[in-house]
């Protein structure tokens, strides 16, 4: 079972970068849509966050949150298209640095968290991955098939890191680094996003 | 050596193997890869942060638990606000004393073996956090992809501070004890070699 691990590592190590926010000409919206969540290190921090926190949870009790996310995803997809003006992006920007910097302190805390407050996040989480992701310049057609492949992909990567870090806090008790490097994890997200947002709210006034 | 010791000694290896890697230079210093690799290097190309990032896993490791975590996570949580002050553009003095001073007040802890209540050292690596993420937050504005460095640069951080720790195990063994003191006292006479620019 040792295998796994490092075959799941090499395969990270040989992923290939996405071409974020464009449909490449010759291959289908979906691919890129599919590709899009892997480009974007803030979208990757979204969902690496909302993964972990929801991992520490025991999966019975996930439904909520699962769901709000996928409801808050589905809307922010459907409404991305219409995410036009620059102060626009630029609240949304500064609104997903802000969760992941939330999504890390909470991981970092590893405290019992009210399920309403889970939910809560799972949608704000879904909405504002969904609200950016649309493609730029690209036909109804293509950006339809784009979102989709999004959709799925942050979906299974979601459930993905839900598993990996509920299996890790579910082998603490034998081994407690675990769920100690699952909280240093939690506080380099939240170093990386704040630094981040800062210099955000640096340019933005 | 049992199997367990035999784990330890190839960690703490890996890791200092790990923390001594040479920058590799393939592909073009351009978007999200440029921005990992240049925050991944920045803090591996000052050796008076290598020096203080290390000393603070050996520190952690050598109190033990909680301190063993508690310090890797207490450090970039507050370097974030040195950062946030270097990226708003707020100075804060005595910078680079303030990171040569890290090196010596934390090799000094780890060569004197100090044991002091844990909220003290958290703070103590808390101050000297801010002065590290000043550095970091400075030079952040002039990255390609300001998140993928910061990510970068953090893990970079943490990789370090891992590097420590795996040094600072060592310390289960009577010789280990003694070598991880001496590694200490290393670090605190770099952080004098840095604060009068000898290094």
């Amino acid at each position: 079972m040792k295998a796994l691990p490092l075959a799941a590592a090499l395969l990270l190590a040989c992923a290939v970068p996405a071409a974020a926010h464009t449909v490449t000409e010759g291959t289908s919206g979906f691919t890129d849509g599919l590709q899009h969540p892997f480009g974007i290190p803030a979208h990757m921090m979204t969902i690496l966050g909302l993964g972990l926190l929801l991992g520490q949870r025991d999966l019975a009790t996930l439904r909520g949150p699962i769901y709000g996310f996928l409801a808050g995803l589905v809307g922010g997809l459907v409404l991305s298209p219409f995410l036009t003006t620059d102060v626009m992006t630029a609240g949304l920007s500064a609104t997903q640095l802000a969760l992941v910097a939330v999504l890390g302190g909470l991981i970092a805390m590893s405290r019992p968290l009210p399920l309403a407050l889970l939910a809560t996040l799972g949608v704000i989480g879904g909405a504002v991955l969904g609200l950016d992701s649309a493609p730029d310049g690209a036909t109804l057609q293509q950006t339809a098939a784009c979102l989709a492949g999004t959709a799925i992909a942050l979906i299974l990567v979601l459930l993905n890191l839900v598993a990996l870090a509920n299996y890790a806090m579910a082998q603490a008790a034998r081994h407690p680094w675990m769920s100690v490097g699952m909280r240093i994890v939690g506080s380099w997200i939240v170093a990386a996003s704040l630094m981040v947002l800062a210099l955000h709210l640096r340019n933005s006034f | 050596m049992s199997v367990r010791q035999s784990r330890i000694v190839a960690a703490a290896v890996t890791c200092a193997c790990v923390a001594v890697a040479s920058p590799a230079w393939a592909h073009t210093d351009v978007g999200m890869a440029g921005g990992l690799a240049s925050g991944f290097l920045h803090p591996l190309t000052g050796a008076d942060h290598i020096a203080a990032m290390v000393a603070v896993g050996i520190w952690g490791a050598f109190l033990g638990a909680p301190a063993i975590w508690l310090l890797p996570v207490v450090f970039p949580l507050v370097m974030t606000v040195g950062g946030a002050l270097g990226v708003l553009g707020v100075p804060l003095p005595g910078v680079e004393v303030g990171i040569a001073g890290s090196a010596i007040i934390l090799g000094l802890a780890v060569a004197l073996a100090a044991r002091p209540p844990l909220w003290i050292a958290a703070v103590v690596v808390g101050v000297f956090a801010l002065f590290h993420g000043h550095a970091h937050g400075t030079e952040l504005p002039e990255a390609a992809d300001p998140i993928a460095f910061a990510i970068g640069f953090v893990v970079a951080t943490g990789l370090l501070h891992l590097a420590g720790i795996a040094i600072g195990l060592l310390v289960r063994w009577p010789a280990g004890r003694v070598g991880v003191r001496a590694v200490g006292g290393v670090i605190a006479l770099a952080g004098v070699g840095f604060l009068f620019g000898v290094i």
